[in-house]
């Protein structure tokens, strides 16, 4: 262990070499005090030798501290402040550090009465790994059910259950066997992907840092030197970046740093950026530490960009790279779990103000779904949550905020409500979906396959008035190529403020942008453009233009002209019903579609002319008078009956 | 030990980063925020840091040291070369209530002493300048009360801590809403431990007052503490009569409550090596955590950082 190493005396040049590479493990122990949660901390700090002999004498002195028979007690080196001493219970958090030559650890420990909710979400936030401890002779209790759902709720992806007291068993295989098999079904219901099981004594040493001479029949590693090893998410590097602006650092006319800590991926000068939730874009001129500029920052780090050019950016805003974007979403309302921590209720007819990265809006609770009941893990009816209550509500912000799912990324999905009036910190929120996703619950009952049959020898008209007529918002797609003019009109005769959709990939034909313009004339569209984050000319001059169909570059090609644009176009209409133009003798993949689908977000995709072929179309131009432009030239494709990818898109 | 992969932070790398990020939240978020800097090695480490969060500008805040007037005179002679350096303003206070009742720790002994020209201080400095927001070093390691205590601590009207009337504090988002006159208590360096602090120092090589490295000292022992005598205000018994001995010391504050320990180590790595093998906590060299039983406690209850 480290204080005891002999390097130390040896060679301290070569043990502070050692040290500089240590990584950082933080951890949350769960369990009340007759878990023996005290102990097992106080036995991880004794056993490395980090209790210092004037600290240890002092335990040894105090009139309780040998209450354990002859040993004195370990859990008193974790004891805490003189108030809660006095009334026998720890009152919060408390954080301990221990290292060893391998690793630095933080634990954060956490106590189990009745403010544990509140404590536990606390501690676990800044967790990596949570040992959740468990008396063998007791087994899985309603306790050890509650802490395991809250840490599955903060989204720690690693547990660690500590069979613990295995000496009041007589160290007994069966029993922890049983006691294994017993968690493992219940974590089924869970969100945890990795689970380990130590069968150890905190009292005793057993397992704890050393092997246990008990136990001969548990192979797996004691407690300490696993932690040791335990690999952990950062670890593994993600593609793109994030970095919320924290501070705008403006020492002088000549500089504008844009500082923050990046929570995704990595960043080096020359990546493309994209400012959320402006959508204004740049190029990363360079990445500054005190320490030099860098070729590359890593998630983790907290460092300064430039840009290429001055663009608008404040306190608030986050930058990510440009081909990421359309991961993250731009929103006003989010479905989010939250752990209420406040003595006063949650109220459904205030603003709070919503913290999340750096940004800070007025949010107001809409709808409780349900609260959780954490003994049984039951949904239940509730109209307000209280201290320590857990709940999936949706919230209502004052500005588009971009967001994720907690689960994917913590960055974007963790936000705590701050009440205006106390300026108490109420409750902490883990976004569950977002107001994309949020239209599921009538989406669910939707069957396309029912659709499908009901609408069987329907004309194209019946099927856009049908459409038209479901419930949630409509849009319609176009890219002004020949015959578009077709559905729009027949959309138009039954809604005629239908959003129209138009994915301009700036490399369209001037006919084609005149075209667009006198049909959104004639019929008096209600038209949205979505151009790609990247411009044509862009493209051509540095990025190689437009790639040969069998280019790998090409599907980038596509997706930064096409799929992202429309994705994004998608995801801020927010539409729940899409009305496209295809015709199944456009292409093969066409002939197998179905004129009602689920496109990506499951939108309903309605394809009123699936069926109608190239004289139906000139027909009905014909008969109705319309505009109409046959030159035509799709990037994406290159080749007739080639797919861009948008109508093979999966939901 | 082999080096880590480049996307891979070191343990004091993570403390770098996240110290730099508290930094940064704080001059984003508080209107006057303040520097409390104590020219211990904790205060070094911390400025560092600061600088490192702004760099290429100067840190957006004022340094303010509460003077005690006790303290040792390489300490001042430090600081004011320090603040000179780093371009940051410096503020100095010195309650001059203290200084017109003469407070002394050898006539008013160490808690009065503390409490006039540290606590009390400290807070009219505050008030004084209307901070809403002061930078401390505070470490959890250090002591039991620091160890449940925020990474942005809450202080009333009337600077007072209450232990059990602090915000919850969660994943790196803090609550920096306040009214007018409360403050926060800010503590970048929460989660270092003495070790941690150490290792930094000699990884970036932060400068340090000379007190920190053996030297021989004019020292006499009282108590069963080697005091150094630092000038002619101390007022010696019959029996004390100062001998040179080689000695540092492993935290600074004010000279009469310091105890200095017996050491030959005149260098870093000699520091750090004692350290590893020294057998007691760091605090224990501080007169003013042993007066009372969670004599610390009480004290950030009055306001004391």
């Amino acid at each position: 262990m480290s204080y005891s190493d002999d390097l130390i005396q040896e060679d301290i040049h070569a043990y502070l070499d050692q040290h500089e590479h240590k990584t950082l493990l933080r951890l949350l122990t769960c369990g009340s005090v007759d878990d023996g949660k005290s102990t097992l901390i106080g036995r991880l700090l004794h056993d490395s030798k980090l209790v210092y002999e004037d600290q240890l004498a002092a335990i040894k002195n105090s009139h309780d501290g040998a209450k354990n028979g002859e040993e004195f007690d370990l859990a008193l080196l974790v004891d805490g402040l003189v108030a809660e001493r006095e009334q026998g219970i720890t009152i919060d958090v408390a954080y301990r550090y221990f290292s060893t030559s391998k690793r630095k650890f933080i634990i954060a420990d956490t106590p189990g009465h009745e403010q544990y909710t509140r404590n536990m979400v606390t501690g676990a936030s800044n967790s990596d790994l949570a040992i959740i401890l468990i008396d063998a002779r007791k087994g899985l209790i309603t306790q050890t059910k509650r802490h395991s759902y809250l840490v599955s709720l903060l989204g720690l992806e690693h547990v660690v259950v500590a069979v613990n007291k295995m000496d009041l068993v007589d160290f007994d295989e069966a029993t922890y066997e049983q006691i294994k098999s017993d968690y493992t079904a219940f974590a089924e219901q869970l969100n945890i992907s990795k689970i380990d099981f130590i069968p150890l004594s905190a009292l005793k040493g057993d397992n704890v840092v050393n092997p246990s001479e008990n136990m001969d029949w548990y192979k797996g590693p004691a407690l300490l030197p696993f932690l040791e090893e335990v690999e952990q998410t950062i670890d593994q590097v993600t593609d793109g970046f994030q970095l919320p602006v924290q501070y705008v650092n403006r020492p002088n006319a000549d500089f504008r740093g844009y500082c923050g800590t990046l929570n995704q991926g990595s960043v080096a000068p020359g990546d493309p950026v994209t400012v959320l939730p402006s959508g204004l874009s740049a190029t990363v001129e360079r990445v500054i530490t005190a320490d030099g500029d860098l070729d590359r920052a890593y998630k983790g780090m907290a460092i300064t960009l430039t840009l290429a050019k001055e663009i608008d950016i404040s306190r608030g805003d986050l930058l990510v790279h440009s081909q990421d974007n359309f991961a993250i979403t731009n929103q006003q309302k989010l479905r989010s779990h939250l752990v209420w921590m406040d003595q006063t209720p949650l109220a459904l007819d205030r603003d709070y103000e919503l913290k999340l990265g750096s940004r800070r809006v007025n949010a107001r609770v809409d709808i409780i779904h349900h609260r959780v009941d954490i003994n049984t893990l039951k949904n239940v009816e509730a109209d307000t949550l209280e201290l320590n209550e857990i709940g999936l509500l949706d919230v209502q912000l004052d500005a588009l905020l971009p967001i994720e799912q907690f689960t994917h990324n913590k960055g974007l999905g963790a936000f705590i409500l701050i009440d205006k009036i106390t300026n108490a910190t109420v409750a902490a929120g883990m976004i569950s979906s977002q107001q994309a996703d949020m239209v599921d619950h009538h989406r669910a009952e939707f069957h396309t396959a029912d659709a499908n049959k009901e609408l069987e020898g329907k004309s194209a008209e019946q099927i856009v008035k049908w459409a038209l007529a479901l419930e949630g918002k409509a849009i319609v797609t176009t890219n002004f190529g020949p015959q578009e003019a077709v559905l729009l009109h027949m959309v138009n005769q039954i809604a005629p403020d239908t959003e129209v959709l138009w994915i301009d990939s700036g490399y369209n034909m001037p006919q084609t942008y005149k075209f667009a313009d006198a049909v959104t004339k004639h019929l008096d569209l209600n038209l949205t453009v979505y151009t790609p984050l990247v411009s044509a000319a862009r493209r051509d001059a540095v990025m190689g233009g437009i790639p040969m169909i069998d280019d790998p570059a090409h599907e980038e090609f596509s997706h930064q002209f096409k799929i992202e644009p429309f994705l994004r176009a998608m995801k801020e209409t927010n539409a729940d019903v899409w009305l496209t133009a295809v015709r199944r003798e456009q292409t093969a993949v066409r002939q197998e579609m179905d004129a009602v689908a689920l496109g990506p977000n499951d939108v309903i995709k309605v394809s009123p002319l699936l069926d109608w072929t190239l004289a139906d179309m000139q027909y009905y131009l014909e008969k109705h008078d319309l505009p109409d432009e046959t030159r035509y030239f799709d990037p994406t494709k290159v080749e007739a009956g080639r797919e861009c990818g948008l109508h093979t898109l999966g939901d | 030990m082999s080096p880590l992969p480049e996307h891979r932070l070191s343990h004091l790398r993570q403390l770098e980063a996240e110290s730099i990020h508290i930094f940064r939240e704080v001059a984003a978020e508080f209107n006057n925020p303040v520097m409390m800097y104590s020219i211990g090695k904790d205060s070094s480490v911390m400025l560092h840091l600061a600088k490192k969060a702004f760099f290429p500008a100067v840190p957006p805040f004022p340094l303010l040291h509460v003077d005690t007037t006790w303290k040792f005179r390489e300490m001042i002679e430090f600081r004011d070369k320090v603040a000179k350096e780093s371009g940051m303003e410096l503020l100095t206070h010195i309650n001059p209530e203290g200084v017109a009742m003469n407070i002394s720790p050898f006539t008013h002994g160490s808690k009065v002493h503390t409490d006039v020209m540290k606590t009390q201080g400290l807070k009219q400095a505050l008030d004084q300048h209307g901070f809403d927001a002061a930078f401390g070093g505070a470490r959890r390691d250090e002591e039991a009360s620091r160890a449940k205590e925020r990474i942005f601590s809450f202080r009333s009207e009337k600077h007072r801590w209450d232990p059990k009337n602090q915000r919850p504090e969660l994943w790196s988002l803090y609550n920096s809403r306040i009214k007018k006159g409360e403050s926060i208590r800010v503590f970048p360096i929460s989660n270092w431990t003495e070790l941690d602090i150490w290792q930094y120092i000699y990884l970036e090589q932060i400068e340090l007052v000379p007190l920190y490295y053996a030297a021989p000292r004019p020292v006499v022992e009282r108590d069963g503490i080697k005091i150094m005598v630092d000038d002619d205000r101390m007022e010696l018994e019959p029996s004390e009569v100062p001998k040179e001995e080689w000695v540092r010391f492993r935290t600074l504050g004010c000279y009469p409550l310091t105890g200095a320990v017996e050491s030959r180590a005149t260098t870093l790595t000699d520091i750090i090596q004692e350290i590893l093998l020294t057998k007691t906590s760091e605090r224990q060299g501080r007169l003013i955590d042993s007066d009372q039983a969670g004599s610390m406690e009480a004290k950030k209850a009055e306001g004391y950082f």
